[in-house]
């Protein structure tokens, strides 16, 4: 083996921590084990068995809520017998309208855009992973899928509908629609989405891929 | 045990892979192809510019309504605090308390938790390592409750329109809001809170 080579296999071995940067060797942890800094309490790693298979499982059943979630209605008002229904994009739409562009933007991005685009993105790279299959873009794709995750908000968008609701509630007769529940189980398969995918991992079986 | 730059290496920040501390100008993450830096670039100065840019604008986002309701013939105007003070007001103290933290403690925690973050690095400050750290943590993962305003503007205005019940529009505080937590977000990605870590490093 060149020295090179030799030398890249021990850095291989060695993880630094991403608050405090301190160098740890790489440990044998039991099933289900997390190792953390030693000076600074932060993750560095874990061993969990068929994590690929729970984040695909997880990212295809938030993608589908996700589609649910944006043709169904979120809530509907009551005016004198007629429903008028709001979903996903009501709410853009109208700031759009008033002539808010960037805000219509942002509420897009960050509660049909990003996480969309995401997932899309982790079903691509989780299944080529699965199958073996070097497809194209698969390192853009998963540095898109990290550079976006903190970018998705879906569950705060789900706090403020709550918080319209109720304020709304004051002087209308307001009724909560099935997006609602499918936003919300939505709101808990992203995480576990986010918790079966260490990106770490993906990075290291997308080099096994290569 | 020491810090890996201390060793000499550089951690891709993307993908974690450890590379030595090359020669090359610009190098690259062999694994990802991301650019390698041994910390964030330009930390400090990104991260102060994007939090004096965020504290001048929590002076709009408070001042200028975020909302301008028109009901049943009276017109009003509701800045952030106003529209606690109602919620306050109409007994939905849950959710006045709410809206206080979303929209005044988290954002206020986070301006003056970086900027004690950035002195402590400036100043080489070598206390409570260990908090400002948990600090840093609790930062980027709390940020984002503040868009909640900005969400509920967006679905009461819709749902308005719709019912026609009465005439909401959004004020020209709430793009400002927005635009603060914004960039409260950045610069607490822009920070890097191995700086902190590395002044206690050159104390050894």
């Amino acid at each position: 083996m060149s020295p090179a080579a030799a030398a890249s296999l021990e850095l291989r071995r060695l993880v630094a921590c991403v608050s405090c940067d301190l160098l740890h060797e790489r440990v044998p942890l039991p099933a289900g084990g997390v190792a953390r800094c030693g000076r600074c309490g932060a993750a560095l790693y874990d061993e969990r068995a068929l994590w690929l298979e729970h984040a695909l499982a997880f990212a295809l059943a938030a993608a589908v809520l996700l589609a649910v979630s944006g043709v169904f209605t979120l809530m509907a008002v009551d005016r004198g017998g007629v429903e008028a229904q709001a979903g996903l994009g009501t709410g853009p739409a109208e700031l759009w309208r008033q002539g808010h562009w960037p805000l219509a933007l942002l509420v897009l991005f960050a509660t049909l855009l990003a996480p969309g685009v995401r997932l899309a993105l982790m079903l691509y790279v989780l299944t080529s992973l699965r199958r073996g299959r070097r497809r194209p873009f698969l390192v853009g794709a998963l540095r898109l899928v990290d550079a976006l995750r903190d970018w998705g908000m879906p569950e705060v968008f789900l706090l403020g509908a709550c918080v319209a609701w109720i304020k709304l509630g004051a002087i209308a007769v307001v009724s909560l629609g099935p997006a609602m529940a499918s936003f919300g189980a939505l709101v808990l398969a992203l995480s576990a989405t986010n918790a079966a995918l260490d990106p770490r991992d993906a990075w290291d079986a997308l080099e096994r891929l290569a | 045990m020491m810090s890996a730059a201390r060793a000499g290496l550089v951690a891709c920040e993307e993908c974690g892979r450890l590379w030595p501390r090359g020669g090359a100008k610009r190098p690259r993450c062999g694994r990802c192809g991301a650019r390698l830096h041994a910390r964030r670039p330009d930390s400090l100065a990104r991260t102060t510019a994007l939090l004096v840019a965020a504290a001048i604008l929590l002076i709009p986002a408070n001042v200028l309504p975020i909302l301008h309701t028109t009901l049943a013939g009276r017109v009003k105007d509701d800045t952030i605090l106003s529209g606690i003070q109602g919620f306050f007001a109409s007994g939905q103290v849950a959710v006045a308390l709410l809206v206080l933290f979303a929209s005044f403690v988290v954002p206020g925690v986070k301006i003056v938790g970086l900027t004690w973050m950035l002195l402590s690095v400036r100043f080489r400050w070598d206390w409570r390592l260990r908090d400002r750290t948990m600090l840093y943590r609790l930062i980027e993962f709390v940020g984002r409750w503040s868009m909640v305003d900005v969400f509920m503007i967006s679905i009461l205005v819709g749902l308005v329109r719709l019912s026609a019940l009465a005439t909401i529009e959004v004020g020209p505080g709430a793009p400002w809001f927005a635009a603060v937590v914004v960039l409260t977000m950045l610069a607490s990605h822009s920070f890097d809170p191995r700086l902190m870590w590395d002044v206690r490093e050159a104390r050894r």
